[in-house]
């Protein structure tokens, strides 16, 4: 933007009434050359301002031809079309109410379900290093897979017994760290061994 | 109209305003219509409807300067006086409009 069009978008910006009524000024001066000339070609004064008027053509149509010329005019027409809107809607306040309730519904309606989306999927477990936690299952013998695919089913995992889990931990050599989890999939399926609280064994601490 | 045309009218506007402009030290817009009609032949005869638009389009650009002055008549009138910016953008679109006449005249002249 060339420093003359800073200064014109400025002036046009602050010096609205001014500008304008330069231009009408310009205009209207134009249309008395115009009568003027038509006088000295031996015209009368009334014929000749007519003529001139009617050559000239529209006076609110140049006008607003060269009002889009002026740099900042969107800013202008942006604000117009603002003040419109807002004119407009003061006069249907049941179309307002209904604009605002839509509005928000919409935006608190999807706030709603991305927060819940947020916390229930999209949001990390609160561990490091996420790539190097595996969970692990055992596969019961009794439902073996019976179709071609060899894919595993929900139903053929089961989860370790406590008993099971401590042999895991001593002998296995794959893991820095062993720790077990109840879950909900599959049921709680703790060994009950003596009196007391059922063992949950060693919780998270291995990773947390 | 298609905007290709639109864009050589306004330019072929431009360049005769400033052409216009730089014969005379300064010219209110009456004067500058007139004289186009005049060089032109009758040609092109500008309206206020394609002339203000210009001549403030250009002013905004810095090619032309205006200011209130009073007519031979003793009337007010803005005069326009080219500015340094618009001598050197009469340059540019003249030549520019040389370029554009010369291949047009090439394309006429093939056969």
């Amino acid at each position: 933007m060339s420093s003359a069009r800073i200064r014109s978008f400025l002036r046009n910006c602050f010096r609205r009434n001014a500008i304008e009524h330069d231009l009408h000024a310009e205009l209207y001066a134009h249309v008395e050359l115009l009568a003027e000339q038509k006088i000295k070609e031996g015209m009368s004064e009334f014929e000749a301002y007519r003529a001139a008027k009617i050559e000239f053509g529209g006076m609110e149509q140049v006008k607003e031809q060269v009002r889009a010329t002026w740099t900042g005019a969107w800013l202008q027409i942006l604000s117009q079309d603002v003040r419109f809107a807002l004119r407009v809607l003061r006069k249907n306040p049941g179309f307002l109410c209904v604009c605002i309730v839509a509005l928000a519904v919409g935006i608190g309606l999807s706030t709603a379900v991305f927060s819940i989306l947020y916390a229930v999927i999209l949001k990390p477990l609160p561990f490091p290093e996420q790539d190097r936690i595996v969970v692990g299952w055992k596969i019961d013998p009794s439902k073996a897979i019976n179709d071609n695919t060899r894919q595993l089913r929900d139903s053929q995992l089961v989860e370790l017994s406590y008993p099971d889990y401590k042999d895991w931990r001593e002998q296995s050599t794959s893991f820095e760290e062993l720790a077990v989890m109840p879950t909900t999939t599959n049921g709680n399926s703790y060994i009950l061994t003596g009196q007391g609280e059922p063992k949950q064994g060693r919780k998270f601490e291995s990773v947390g | 109209m298609s905007p290709e045309q639109t864009e050589l009218l306004r330019g072929t506007l431009d360049l005769m305003i400033l052409k216009a402009l730089s014969q005379n030290a300064e010219m209110h817009g009456l004067g500058i219509s007139r004289r186009i009609e005049q060089i032109t032949k009758g040609t092109f005869i500008v309206k206020p409807g394609s002339l203000f638009p210009a001549l403030h389009r250009m002013e905004q650009s810095g090619w032309i300067s205006c200011e209130w002055g009073e007519s031979d008549q003793k009337r007010r009138a803005k005069y326009y006086r080219l500015t340094k910016a618009g001598r050197k953008q009469l340059g540019i679109e003249a030549e520019r409009w040389g370029r554009i006449s010369a291949a047009i005249g090439l394309v006429l002249q093939a056969s």
